[in-house]
């Protein structure tokens, strides 16, 4: 008796102690909720502003540019420095842009992505990388001093190697710019160099832009979906 | 006066001197600069351009204006004013008259055979060519392969035929080989121009030796610094310097091995004209630089039209054109743009 009285009042307390437990859990599922509203809102207008940042310095660099050309023009001569003087003959890209769609397997990012590749420098980076491939068969010992330990020769011989791989591809980059400037004459004036500088520099903002305005599309998506 | 010109200049050359100092008071003046850097658009620019001798030159022309089209109108009054004054002139003002325009003769040739080179059409060449250096068989340029073909089938009967002996290669024209071509064409034709002035003497002889010695320095200045980081070697770059000038040789010697501004700034300032126009920019910095020379070049323009019966005045006020068609290049440039606030960085005034 005393146990089938001592049941009711277990089974009356234990109901409310569920309600709370689940009111207390839909609580915390609404506030993680609203939370992850106003992370997705906050990283909305973080990527929102930086999207402006990026489109003012694109606005500097071509303004700079464009004047840079002016000033090209007016010091060389706008016979010298004209659209009439551009190599029609066919040649390959110097600047690739690579687009990476959300839909691509292999692709690990959810948006469509941007990767530029300047003067060449992923096929030049692809065959360093085979040179250095070859570098790494097996080659003569050097029988001179048994002191020097052959992990400090391994290292200064990666840093020095790491070191004229950056010297290589400066300059590599120097002769493509020196190239795509020769259609104007071998010796141009400096401002024509600097307004080449300052259009690589907008380009390098465009394709960041694409990529801010891809980010911030998607963010922008998915607090519409919610 | 050095030959007794005042005997006898005028009887020739009176007429044309007194044109070209008629012409040279329709220069724009300071106040003309100002008002056209304060114009909003190019539609601004061209209706105060319309105001001065321009005017007929650019009244028809349509809206929207291209700071080409500016250029070209304006080039077209020089032309004019150029042609005027050749016709009537007699030997030797004539001869002096049509050394002024071999330089842009030069310019000319190098555009044709670029642009062939880069595949483009002729005629679309033909048009960016400049006025005053056209000469007859200009597009048969086109057909040649080397400098050899470029002499022998067309510049053999041009007055650029005797600057041709230093480099005449059978080698294929390529970018580079165009470039030393130009300067060692343009550095054989000062050479000429100078030894020309130095003959006809007097007042003549003193000022435009003056005046193409200074031309030569500025050249050097600019191959030097262009050359900086280039393919171009030291020998090369040291044929490519004029042989007479404040600078040769050794100032040429030293330019030779220069390998940044500030060097060129070092090998400089050990001549006196020139320490004042380094002086006007900072170290490292080379945008300035050409409009200090500008600056100097046209204050010796100037100061030519100081003294009479000599033809320096002729090259002088053509000179002193150019500068002005490159002023309101600039102008223009700069109101299109939207950026006034750089206006004055390459404006220089005149008078």
């Amino acid at each position: 008796m005393a146990a089938a009285t001592e049941e009711p009042p277990a089974s009356t307390g234990s109901v409310p102690r569920v309600d709370e437990a689940e009111e207390v859990h839909e609580a915390t599922e609404g506030g993680r909720l609203e939370r992850d509203d106003d992370d997705e809102i906050l990283r909305f207008m973080d990527s929102l502003d930086g999207y402006l940042l990026l489109m003012d310095s694109l606005s500097s660099a071509l303004r700079l540019g464009w004047l840079d050309l002016a000033s090209a023009r007016h010091s060389m001569g706008t016979s010298r420095v004209s659209s009439t003087l551009f190599d029609h003959k066919e040649q390959s890209a110097a600047t690739k842009l690579q687009v990476v769609d959300s839909t691509d397997i292999q692709s690990s990012e959810p948006n469509p992505y941007f990767v530029l590749s300047k003067w060449h420098l992923e096929e030049k980076l692809s065959s360093n990388d085979a040179v250095s491939a070859q570098d790494t068969k097996p080659k003569l010992r050097f029988r001179g001093s048994t002191t020097a330990p052959e992990d400090g020769n391994h290292q200064s011989d990666a840093a020095l190697a790491e070191s004229s791989a950056c010297v290589d591809t400066s300059s590599h980059v120097q002769r493509a710019r020196s190239k795509a400037l020769s259609v104007y004459g071998a010796l141009v004036s400096p401002k024509l160099r600097t307004a080449q500088i300052s259009f690589e520099t907008a380009l390098e903002v465009i394709v960041e832009l694409a990529n801010s305005r891809s980010n911030m599309l998607a963010s922008f998506s998915q607090i519409k979906d919610e | 006066m050095y030959g007794w010109e005042m005997l006898s200049f005028n009887i020739h050359d009176g007429f044309l001197e007194a044109i070209v100092r008629g012409n040279r008071s329709g220069l724009l003046t300071a106040s003309d600069y100002n008002n056209l850097c304060q114009c909003e658009n190019l539609d601004d620019v061209k209706m105060h351009l319309t105001a001065t001798e321009y005017g007929p030159y650019l009244q028809n022309e349509p809206s929207p204006l291209h700071t080409t089209t500016i250029v070209e109108k304006c080039t077209l009054k020089l032309v004019d004013e150029y042609k005027h004054m050749l016709c009537q002139a007699t030997e030797p003002l004539s001869t002096f008259l049509q050394y002024i325009t071999y330089g842009h003769m030069i310019d000319n040739v190098v555009l044709i055979v670029t642009g062939t080179l880069h595949e483009r059409d002729v005629n679309e060449l033909l048009e960016k060519c400049h006025p005053l250096g056209m000469f007859d068989s200009i597009a048969s340029l086109a057909v040649a392969q080397n400098m050899r073909e470029l002499y022998r089938l067309v510049l053999v009967d041009t007055p650029l035929a005797p600057y041709f002996s230093e480099c005449i290669t059978s080698e294929d024209l390529d970018d580079m080989n165009i470039e030393i071509m130009r300067n060692t064409l343009y550095k054989a034709y000062l050479e000429d121009f100078y030894k020309f002035c130095q003959k006809l003497g007097g007042a003549t002889a003193e000022i435009m030796c003056d005046l193409l010695s200074f031309e030569a320095d500025r050249r050097a200045v600019n191959i030097t610094i262009n050359s900086i980081g280039t393919e171009l070697t030291r020998d090369d770059r040291r044929k490519l310097y004029s042989n007479f000038g404040l600078l040769y040789p050794y100032g040429h010697e030293e330019l030779a091995v220069c390998e940044d501004v500030d060097q060129v700034r070092g090998a400089m300032e050990k001549y006196p004209p020139y320490q004042s126009i380094f002086a006007k920019i900072s170290y490292g910095e080379s945008q300035m630089l050409d409009k200090a020379f500008y600056e100097e070049e046209v204050r010796r323009l100037c100061l030519s039209f100081e003294q009479q019966f000599h033809y320096a005045v002729f090259f002088a006020y053509i000179r002193l054109r150019e500068q002005e068609i490159r002023n309101l290049m600039w102008i223009s440039e700069c109101v299109a743009q939207n950026q006034k606030n750089r206006v004055h960085d390459s404006v220089v005034f005149m008078f």
